[in-house]
């Protein structure tokens, strides 16, 4: 059996990062053939680290253009699953390899074997026109004997965008010219890898009605066997009626949450069977070699579980690429005859082996070689290490010491705080009672209304310690316990100063408070001023977090709500080059999802209330 | 009509490096005292104030009140025309559409007139209230925002923790934990190394690193910074300007999380 699969992984650095190594990421599909897209690595930036792995042989294909906002985002490579490199019968390790398609580059010339290059119909392209969409690295070609495999990162195209939409029409008119012409000398292709366009509506979660006929919609289906054309897309085969089937989520709007995606990894092949009696129907690559292709779901950075991404909170970065693998196994493909690797695997590019090379590889080296001469440096060296592990030990010590004599007065704080908290509650709770017994016409009401109001915010409190964002909102939340029974004093004795039979009582407990406090506020402070003052101070701090809770509600009530949900939408500013650039607008801040989902995004939009003025 | 010169126009700059990644539009409001800025971040969790008093300008003038609304990314891009020690002039006239700020070379050989559009920008003045706060440290401004960086490589939250022997920067991340703390220390050659605090009580808050880092955008206004923290109010820092006025951000503390409720 035989494993091919595609993967855009959105960064192969993240991705190497992530597993470990690029040989643990490798492994983790056990697969023969493994084609990455998007590696976004440059030339100058390939190391052995990143396309070299043992038992794999890599081709890979960077980006070569200049061109602005071009550079190190695209690139591909292919690996194969090899036990030997050299005079090999293994189907995985190719005959021959290519950069690109159109048989232009350079890299494809040198070395022993170039495939059949230029193919019919090429001519009505100019050799500047083949040469511009080979050299973003968006193809690698391997012949693999029986099959010949493209891995492509085909290029996105913004409709508006005319010159990137012609890019994309030249990329794909020159690859089918090419595919047409290997279909011709009988050859068997395997097409895979992400190429931008999700062949029918089912493919894409939000397909409108015009959806499929979009011109690159429309191209793809003509390819297909049951438009006339000489491909299978392997998974529809496979799965004829699954819904829902996607390989690629939206990075922004966490659409993963919700499923929201659309498929355009695909796996797409052509040709006859192996079989001797090839030409009887029914026989073709698919039917007779193709066991199944899937989505590998489990490589998707979205696990259920996760906690919902809502309200503007930062969470956690979900680690992953935006893309999900797609894999194909094959079926009794039998050996070729034998054949070494071709020279385009990136073993033999001087660029990654030949100039630069790790410390360790050339320590390593040096020891070998040098033999009993290395003896007395490693002797010098392991010297060296002890006097410098004394030297950190040293410094270990003192910086423990430090952090003991740190730690000290964090105790001490933190016991105080909680002793002044307690004493914050009990004058709450003194007042509180104080209050309702001295101040008669207030009766029960207001005290019933005190406790469930404290309810409600105990509640509140413990919603709010889960979530993390803060707001000035959840703060006051936090401290109206307090602060109410603060309020209504103040309220109090400065709405009813004449009354003073009513404030007085209020002010006794409180006062009680103050000198206490301030007892402790004199023996630090010998030469501050006296008592009038603090309980000024207190006044003033109470007037201060009045002010401030309104400040809080003038800032939450300015961020609008949306629709379904009520919650506070996340501010966006408009990054797209026009009249509107930079003006910010509020949206839902939900994952976006199916529009039949209540808990999905519900599409709300608004613009901040900032234009420019008209001149 | 408005005419305010700013001699050391390197401030105005450093002023908007300190606030164009917190904000992205905001009203500035010139009155005969002072030319003023209040606003809030996108997600309107903090709040920054600034003034610039009349005093402070070699030629202030301002014929009426006026609010003017700009963008402060572009208000940057322009700034950013300006040489470090180029005069700038900021003009405009009474119910314009645009403001103009003209930047004059030391030497006077060079001028350059750049104009901007302004935008109409509804936002409600808020009445930030004077309070007293249960600490005030002041330290050194860089300190402070080496303090932020390095402990936002560990982890997102910052606990600052004053008692009467020091004010202590903590947090905790995947990779482990850190705790800065910086002592009392009024014995230093320069005023603006000391490390002062004034205490009522102590206090313990935690913040929110992203936006404390950003806070120290404003270092390059001020050699100090002045933290002032009460349980109840929402965080000051400070930056003062000097002879001018000064950069001030508020920010609300994060709730500490309550171990037991984490707890399964």
């Amino acid at each position: 059996m035989m494993k091919i699969v595609t993967y855009n992984v959105n960064g192969l650095r993240p991705r190497i990062a992530q597993y470990g190594s690029l040989l643990k990421l490798l492994d983790s599909f056990d697969a023969d053939i493994i084609c990455f897209q998007e590696t976004k690595l440059r030339r100058q930036e390939l190391r052995a680290d990143l396309i070299i792995a043992d038992g794999y042989e890599s081709f890979v294909s960077c980006t070569r253009t200049s061109e602005k906002g071009r550079t190190g985002y695209s690139g591909v490579a292919t690996f194969c699953r090899v036990k030997s490199a050299f005079s090999s019968n293994e189907v995985a390790l190719p005959v021959r390899a290519e950069e690109g398609f159109s048989g232009l580059l350079e890299s494809s010339h040198k070395g022993e074997g170039t495939m059949p290059a230029v193919a019919e119909g090429l001519e009505e392209f100019s050799k500047e026109e083949l040469l511009k969409v080979d050299r973003e690295g968006r193809c690698i070609v391997t012949d693999h004997g029986h099959f010949v495999l493209f891995n492509i990162y085909g290029p996105r195209a913004q409709s508006d965008d005319t010159e990137r939409v012609l890019f994309k029409t030249n990329f794909y008119n020159i690859l089918q010219k090419r595919w047409e012409h290997l279909l011709r000398q009988g050859k068997r292709i395997f097409v895979v890898g992400d190429l931008n366009i999700a062949p029918t509506s089912m493919d894409r979660c939000d397909a409108g009605p015009d959806f499929e006929n979009n011109e690159f919609r429309r191209w793809m289906r003509s390819l297909l066997v049951r438009c006339g054309g000489h491909f299978t897309d392997i998974f529809r085969a496979k799965h004829p009626d699954r819904k829902d089937a996607y390989t690629c989520w939206s990075q922004s709007t966490g659409a993963e949450v919700f499923n929201y995606g659309t498929r355009i990894d695909h796996i797409l092949c052509a040709g006859p069977c192996l079989h001797p009696d090839s030409n009887f129907p029914g026989h073709d690559i698919v039917n007779c070699h193709v066991i199944e292709c899937d989505i590998l779901s489990q490589y998707k950075r979205w696990k259920d579980g996760n906690s919902f991404r809502r309200k503007g909170e930062q969470t956690v970065k979900l680690e992953g690429s935006d893309h999900a693998p797609v894999y194909a196994s094959l079926l009794e493909i039998p050996d070729t005859p034998q054949h070494s690797t071709p020279s385009l695997s990136a073993r033999y590019n001087p660029k990654i082996h030949g100039l630069q090379q790790t410390l360790v590889s050339m320590l390593l080296k040096r020891q070998a070689a040098e033999g009993s001469a290395t003896c007395k440096i490693s002797n010098s060296f392991s010297r060296g290490n002890i006097v410098l592990g004394n030297c950190s030990q040293g410094l270990n010590g003192s910086f423990d010491n430090g952090d003991l004599s740190g730690l000290l007065p964090d105790e001490s704080c933190s016991s105080t705080n909680i002793d002044t908290e307690d004493s914050l509650l009990k004058t709450e709770e003194s007042s509180g009672g104080d209050y309702s017994e001295e101040a008669p016409c207030n009766t029960l009401i207001t005290h019933e209304s005190l406790h469930t109001k404290t309810l409600h915010e105990n509640e509140t409190r413990k919603r709010v310690r889960r979530s993390s964002q803060m707001s000035l909102k959840s703060f006051f939340q936090k401290n109206s316990v307090i602060s109410n029974v603060a309020d209504s004093s103040n309220a109090n004795s400065s709405i009813n100063k004449a009354d003073t039979s009513e404030s007085n009582p209020i002010e006794i407990p409180r006062s009680d408070t103050h000198i206490t406090d301030s007892g402790k506020y004199f023996e630090e402070n010998p030469d501050q001023s006296h008592i009038n003052a603090f309980s000024v101070e207190r006044e003033k701090s109470g007037v201060a977090l009045l002010e401030w809770r309104r400040i809080q509600e003038v800032m939450q009530n300015s961020i609008p709500l949306c629709k379904r949900h009520k919650e506070p939408c996340v501010a966006r500013v408009v990054k797209k080059q026009g009249p509107n650039n930079g003006r910010r607008f509020y949206v839902c801040a939900r994952a976006e999802g199916p529009a039949s989902n209540p808990e999905a995004n519900c599409g709300y939009f608004k613009w901040a209330v900032s234009k420019s003025r008209h001149n | 009509m408005l005419e305010l010169r700013l001699v050391q126009g390197s401030l105005l700059k450093k002023v908007l490096e300190s606030i164009k990644d917190l904000v992205n539009d905001a009203n500035f409001d010139c009155s005969a005292t002072g030319f003023s800025l209040q606003a809030m971040d996108s997600s309107h969790v903090a709040l920054v104030a600034l003034l610039l008093r009349a005093e402070g300008f070699e030629h202030y003038r301002c014929d009426r009140n006026m609010s003017m609304g700009m963008n402060l990314n572009n208000m940057s891009k322009m700034l950013k025309c300006a040489g470090n020690d180029d005069i700038i002039t900021i003009k405009a006239d009474d119910g314009s559409d645009t403001v103009t700020f003209m930047f004059e070379s030391p030497t006077q050989d060079k001028i350059s007139d750049f104009e901007m559009k302004l935008m109409d920008i509804d936002s409600e003045h808020l009445g930030i209230p004077d309070a007293e706060y249960h600490a005030i440290v002041r330290m050194p401004s860089a300190e402070f925002a080496r303090i932020c960086k390095d402990l936002s490589s560990i982890g997102d939250t910052v606990v600052i923790s004053v008692t009467k022997e020091g004010v202590k920067f903590s947090t905790r991340g995947d990779i482990g934990s850190a705790n800065v703390v910086c002592r009392q220390n009024t014995t230093v050659d320069k005023p603006e190394e000391a490390t002062v605090i004034e205490m009522n009580e102590p206090v313990s808050l935690t913040f929110a690193l992203r936006y404390m880092n950003s806070f120290t955008k404003a270092t390059p206004l001020s050699n100090t910074v002045t933290i002032s923290l009460s349980s109840d109010l929402p965080v000051v820092v400070e930056y003062k300007i000097a002879e001018m006025g000064y950069v001030r951000f508020y920010l609300a503390p994060k709730i500490e999380e309550d171990e037991d409720e984490t707890k399964p």
